[in-house]
């Protein structure tokens, strides 16, 4: 009977001291919420695919809002497409940013690779390799588009061109090979850097007022680098393009530490500045202005290999004296042996 | 008696309660029939990670290669590759050989690891765009990267480190080479044979030269304790590089039009031997221009005296007493300044020379 009662009074006490400790409230503190991520949220853009992004009768896909998009498979649209030439992909919105995932666009008997037929704003296409469309790799077809980006991609065998932009673009960290026409123009301005532009059938690059700078731009069926506004070449090497190495059109140019091998620059137009280029090995002249170019600075280049055609700069132009480095006087001296 | 009253209280409120469910059936009903298919509303997998993993089931290999990739696409690691002897009975395998065009290849920071291995990543002939990038390459018999076709076109290699091999990346056609460390290999760290673009890399304690351009651009690069050359152009342009330390020459031209333009060399041709220098030129018609040199065996700058018509201007040059420049007649080198103090020579191709 005392045990009973000592057990009563044990259960008793520990459940008062219990009860006087404070307690949690019963009442949950909110709803239920999600604790983890889903998969929408791990990867929110948007696939390139017939649902999300429908194409019509000349584009394999269209992408028609802003956002973010990517790739999961190769573009392969000769086997949709009936014989009949479509764009792979279409912009036609602003503010779209396009992965390419690493997968290929390859053409076939597509019609271009990217296209952006309006005055597109904000677009920027990326990672991945386009081969083999009947036009362009990339078709930019307004002049009025701005704020474009094309990077990070291989482009070949295009049936025009690797690039062409009528708009303001940055082409950057992109190689473009064996395209039947050119390998980047931009028409419409902006910056070409760290490009691999080779063995394209017509001109490497055409650049309409921008910058072009450390790209190595070789084996071009034409002209290596023709600039038809005032623009920027620097640290380019420029080598065995079939015409001039870089070829200036316009007016306001600087073409300024580049090395031409078996290539020439030649002027063909007024106030542009040509500096410490070396020029080595030309088919005619080394660095030439042609008649009616004036008022163009050619100072501080060295050039060899085309005997008195080294320096072709009629009157008119400011050209650095020439002789060798070795007795010469002038800081605006151009080197010639 | 109490008992019928409450079984008929109870199948009053049954009826009442059947019968006040009619005026809701009196309102339009949603059609029965389903709209259409269920349809996927969610991404799947497959849609978050599109890319094909590199595995045996999706790119088999055979008795020469750990993984074939046969298809266009874009693929990646899952995990390291260890290519031990002992899988192969003693048979050298490549890691990974790439046959098709248009290839984009994440090695998604996983290491190639070769062991008895051939070569890690294996492109045999010309193939066409092709970026390999993000990973660790090391201990392959033969080269960590080897493209072996001339005609390649639109090779990419980038982010990559690359070491104990026999080359590091062996481009024979031209090829892009971006931000990759090449370390400690049994060769050349970087090979371009045809030429490209090989920028922001690191090149060090290579058994061959450090980087070996073939018609192209190198800059910004840091080329350290190479066993042979430092940067070797045949021909090129190299600019913005750091070259230490290096057995040869820091910087060697073997070719003429090439351009070697502010560039930092210090402490090359540790060697002292006879043909090299801190920049030494093996042809003609080469500009040496602006370039910082320090400290190197024997010479400087040194033109071979088989060539003619280099230039050499605006360099500094210290430390190799009178070779700070070797400099033979038939070329092209501004005047040098070798007085301290204030500079009155107003030659502007002038060359700064000094022995502290």
């Amino acid at each position: 009977m005392k045990i009973k009662f000592h057990i009563a009074a044990s259960v008793s006490t520990v459940l008062t001291l219990h009860s006087a400790l404070g307690q949690g409230a019963l009442t949950p503190p909110g709803a239920p919420a999600p604790v983890m991520k889903s998969l929408d949220q791990i990867e929110a853009r948007t696939i390139v695919n017939s649902a999300n992004t429908p194409g019509d009768g000349t584009n394999l896909f269209i992408i028609s809002q802003p956002g973010s998009y990517y790739l999961t498979a190769n573009v392969v649209p000769f086997r949709f497409l009936g014989g009949t030439a479509k764009n792979g992909i279409e912009i036609t919105a602003n503010n779209v940013t396009l992965d390419l995932n690493g997968f290929a666009m390859q053409g076939a008997m597509g019609n271009s690779g990217i296209y952006i037929p309006y005055a597109q704003t904000n677009i920027t296409v990326r990672n991945g390799t386009i081969s083999g469309w009947a036009a362009n790799g990339i078709d930019s077809a307004s002049s009025s588009s701005w704020n474009q980006v094309f990077e990070r991609l291989n482009i070949s065998t295009c049936g025009d061109d690797g690039v062409t932009s009528y708009g303001t673009a940055a082409v950057r960290d992109c190689n473009c090979e064996n395209n039947t026409e050119d390998g980047i123009d931009c028409f419409g301005g902006g910056i070409i850097s760290g490009c691999m532009v080779n063995k394209n059938g017509f001109d490497g690059i055409q650049m309409g007022g921008g910058t072009i700078s450390g790209c190595s731009v070789q084996l071009n069926g034409n002209i290596g680098i023709l600039v038809v506004v005032g623009s920027t070449v620097s640290g380019c090497y420029v080598e065995w393009n079939t015409a001039n190495g870089i070829f200036l059109d316009a007016t306001g140019c600087a073409v300024i530490g580049n090395t031409c091998y078996a290539n020439n620059i030649a002027i063909n137009d007024s106030n542009n500045r040509v500096e410490g280029n070396h020029v080595t090995v030309n088919g005619y002249a080394g660095i030439q202005v042609y008649a009616g170019g004036l008022s163009n600075v050619i100072i501080k280049n060295s050039v060899s290999g085309n005997g008195a055609g080294n320096y072709v700069v009629p009157a008119g132009n400011d050209l650095g004296p020439v002789g060798t480095a070795a007795t010469a006087t002038s800081p605006w001296a151009n080197i010639s042996h | 008696m109490d008992t019928m009253k409450n079984t008929h209280n109870l199948l009053t409120a049954v009826l009442l309660l059947f019968a006040g469910s009619f005026p809701l059936a009196a309102f339009a009903q949603g059609s029965l029939t389903p709209p259409g298919a269920p349809a996927p509303i969610m991404k799947s997998l497959d849609q978050i990670e599109a890319r094909t993993i590199v595995n045996s089931a999706n790119t088999p290999g055979d008795g020469n290669n750990v993984y074939i990739i046969s298809q266009p696409g874009s693929y990646y690691l899952t995990g390291n590759l260890v290519a031990p002897l002992h899988l192969f009975g003693g048979t050298a395998k490549n890691g990974i050989e790439i046959t098709a065009n248009n290839v984009t290849l994440d090695l998604n920071g996983f290491a190639l690891q070769g062991a008895a291995g051939n070569a890690g990543i294996f492109i045999p002939n010309g193939q066409t765009n092709i970026t390999v990038r993000n990973g660790t390459i090391s201990g392959w018999a033969v080269n960590g990267v080897s493209s072996g076709g001339y005609a390649s076109v639109n090779q990419v290699f980038e982010r990559l480190s690359v070491s104990a091999c026999e080359m590091g990346i062996f481009l024979y056609g031209a090829g892009v080479v971006r931000d990759c460390n090449c370390y400690n290999n049994n060769s050349d760290g970087i090979y371009c044979g045809a030429g490209g673009i090989c920028s922001g890399c690191t090149a060090k304690n290579n058994a061959g030269n450090g980087i070996t351009m073939g018609g192209g651009i190198v800059t910004a690069c840091t080329v350290q304790n190479n066993i042979s050359r430092g940067i070797y152009l045949v021909p090129g342009t190299a600019t913005g590089c750091l070259v230490e330390g290096n057995n040869q020459s820091g910087i060697y031209v073997d070719a003429p039009g090439s351009m070697v333009v502010g560039n930092t060399c210090i402490e090359n041709n540790s060697s002292s031997a006879s043909s090299e220098a801190g920049i030494y030129i093996n042809d003609s018609n080469n500009r040496v221009e602006d370039n910082h040199v320090t400290e190197s065996g024997l010479a400087g700058i040194q033109v071979s005296p088989d060539y003619t018509l280099n230039i050499v201007i605006k360099n500094a040059v210290i430390g190799n007493g009178a070779n700070n420049y070797i400099i033979p007649s038939g070329q092209i080198a501004g005047p040098l300044i070798t007085t301290l103090g204030t500079i009155t020579n107003a030659n502007p191709w002038a060359n700064f020379s000094f022995n502290p």
